[in-house]
């Protein structure tokens, strides 16, 4: 347990680590597993056993890089197929109705039974319950859809400005407390294409942490600029590297770096820990680094009001020089936003790949978001928002105490919404996903290449809709599935 | 009865736990059958061997500690 304790709040992350034996077993699975793929390989190499899997042409059988990736897809991720991409047939609200489907040829190709499952939703990121088909937001869309349709047909340069993505980038600046924000279509494409306008040519140093997203790591490539990674949270990874960069300078010319950019996130999503920002902050002032904020899972979720990591922390936004986050997961909605100085903003409205090539916001989307964040700020006149932040507050405390009490390890901060829970051994993994599937219970689970091979979870996202009924009946659920397979691995 | 369907419980519990842990949940059938032949017969060749030597074994201990004075 590690913890920092500044002006009142305390940062506590559970960082027990597999146990022994569990990480025996899950060897000695990956070991069986192998070997019966290779005998399955080798079986549909000779023809007693249909070839499902794209081949080359056999003229170009040697072209394509064989990887050993493409060998874990075939034949141990086949296995655990008919957990993931399950197709749904309702809106991601608290409930979701999920398809049933079998398969003949061992979860190479499906067809659907028929029937429906009605399951309790803990796989949508759908934190303050904003996913929902009716209620003032959806009406206000409709609305907004009959007023302007739903393509844009143009980027932001050209002719896809509306007025309705100025009052979206007025409603976030106001949100954040920042100076202004610019809004994008697309959450992934925020951080992708903007990060290499930000950190572009030569003598920028990128300190990324080691479990930041996809979209942030191919953002950092792109930008072309010198990568370095710190170990996840670890503040004095991050010094040491700082301060081995500013003494050291560029690798062969040893001039000093141009730019330093330190790229964090407020929720990890596969770990659920809360990034500690009071020390990022004080390490970026005292070596004039700048600091990238990716709040796209604690934007709405964390905070007394909703804003997010910076005011769970009581720090200053401004504090930070690039905010960043994503619309999709609290506020029901989908693209991205980067928030900061009027500079900054200004800049990237006239040099983001996005706003230059890529087509702007859908306005009923926009409308959404707008709405939602007049919710939770309490301008509608009612007080919905702030009883939606308390419940999910309340919702995520108690669903993470009761799991801890009962002997499971849950990663993570605890007072984020992001629930993983670590059952290392895959035949487990599935087991389990399977039965709470069975008990109308719906959640993701998260193995190789997500997560490193010993440490393969299943990831609960906690949303403010959920009941205390609902709960009880999946922390009971869990708990019995939890005894029956022996998942209580806490000491 | 009841201690037979105690017992059946039991044996049923560790049989599933035993599938999860080596993965062997996660295999079709006739794989399934596979491994517990080949584990059935790595287990058999074991046990023959062992029951052949063993004896001489603690035998030619325990003479090397003195405390078996008879034939080898």
């Amino acid at each position: 347990m590690v913890s920092i304790r500044k002006g009142g709040r305390k940062s506590s992350e559970d960082y027990e680590s597999t146990p022994f034996l569990a990480a025996w077993w899950t060897y000695l699975s990956l070991a069986i597993l192998v070997a019966f793929g290779y005998l399955r390989d080798f079986l549909r190499r000779i023809g007693l056993d249909k070839n499902h899997s794209a081949d080359g042409r056999k003229n170009m059988k040697e072209f394509v890089p064989v990887s050993f990736e493409s060998f874990v897809d075939r034949n141990i991720l086949k296995r655990v197929n008919h957990c993931v991409s399950r197709p749904i047939s309702s809106p991601p609200t608290v409930e979701v109705d999920v398809l049933e489907r079998t398969s003949d040829d061992g979860n190479w190709h499906f067809r659907l039974t028929g029937r429906k499952r009605r399951c309790i939703n803990l796989a949508s990121y759908n934190y303050l319950g904003f996913a929902e088909n009716e209620g003032p937001c959806v009406d206000a869309t409709a609305h907004a859809l009959q007023l302007y349709g739903a393509g844009v047909c143009s980027t932001r340069h050209e002719l896809g400005n509306y007025r309705i993505h100025e009052e979206l980038e007025r409603t976030t600046a106001r949100f954040l407390g920042v100076d202004d924000a610019i809004t994008f279509g697309m959450g992934f494409c925020t951080n992708s294409m903007n990060i290499p306008v930000l950190v572009g040519g030569k003598g920028c140093l990128i300190l990324s942490d080691e479990k930041n997203h996809a979209s942030i790591v191919l953002g950092a490539r792109l930008s072309g600029s010198v990568i370095k990674v710190f170990k996840h949270n670890d503040i004095d990874d991050l010094e040491e590297k700082l301060r081995e960069a500013i003494i050291n300078g560029r690798p062969k010319t040893r001039w000093a770096w141009r730019k330093i950019l330190i790229i964090v996130e407020g929720i990890y999503s596969m770990e659920g820990s809360i990034v500690k920002l009071l020390e990022v902050i004080r390490l970026k002032k005292k070596y004039g680094a700048y600091l990238y904020l990716d709040e796209a899972h604690s934007i709405g979720a964390l905070g007394e009001t909703g804003r997010g990591v910076t005011e769970h922390w009581g720090v200053d936004p401004r504090d930070v020089d690039i905010m960043m986050g994503t619309f999709t997961k609290s506020f029901g909605a989908a693209g991205g936003y980067i928030a900061g100085s009027k500079e900054l903003i200004n800049h990237l409205r006239a040099y983001s790949h996005s706003t230059l090539y890529a087509c702007s916001m859908s306005a009923p989307v926009a409308q959404q978001i707008i709405s939602s964040m007049k919710i939770i700020m309490g301008e509608d006149g009612t007080d919905k928002g702030k009883l939606r932040i308390a419940r999910l507050a309340t919702n995520t405390r108690y669903f993470r105490q009761r799991l801890r009490e009962m002997g499971f390890i849950v990663c993570g901060d605890e007072d984020s919404p992001v629930v993983p829970l670590l059952v290392c051994v895959p035949a487990k993994i599935l087991a389990l996903v399977e039965d709470l599937f069975e008990r109308n219970i719906a959640c993701a689970p998260a193995v190789f290449p997500a997560t490193p091979m010993t440490e393969g979870r299943i990831r609960m996202c906690i949303s403010a809709s959920h009941t205390r009924q609902m709960l009880d009946k999946v922390l009971d659920s869990i708990s019995e599935l939890g005894d029956r397979m022996q998942l209580k691995y806490s000491l | 009865m009841a201690l037979f369907q105690v017992v059946r419980d039991w044996v049923q519990l560790w049989y599933y736990r035993y599938l999860l842990v080596t993965a062997l949940y996660m295999l079709q059938p006739w794989e399934r059958h596979l491994f517990h032949s080949c584990l059935a017969v790595v287990l058999a060749m074991s046990i023959y061997s062992t029951s052949v030597f063993f004896p001489k074994y603690i035998a030619s201990i325990l003479d090397y500690y003195g405390y078996y004075d008879g034939d080898i």
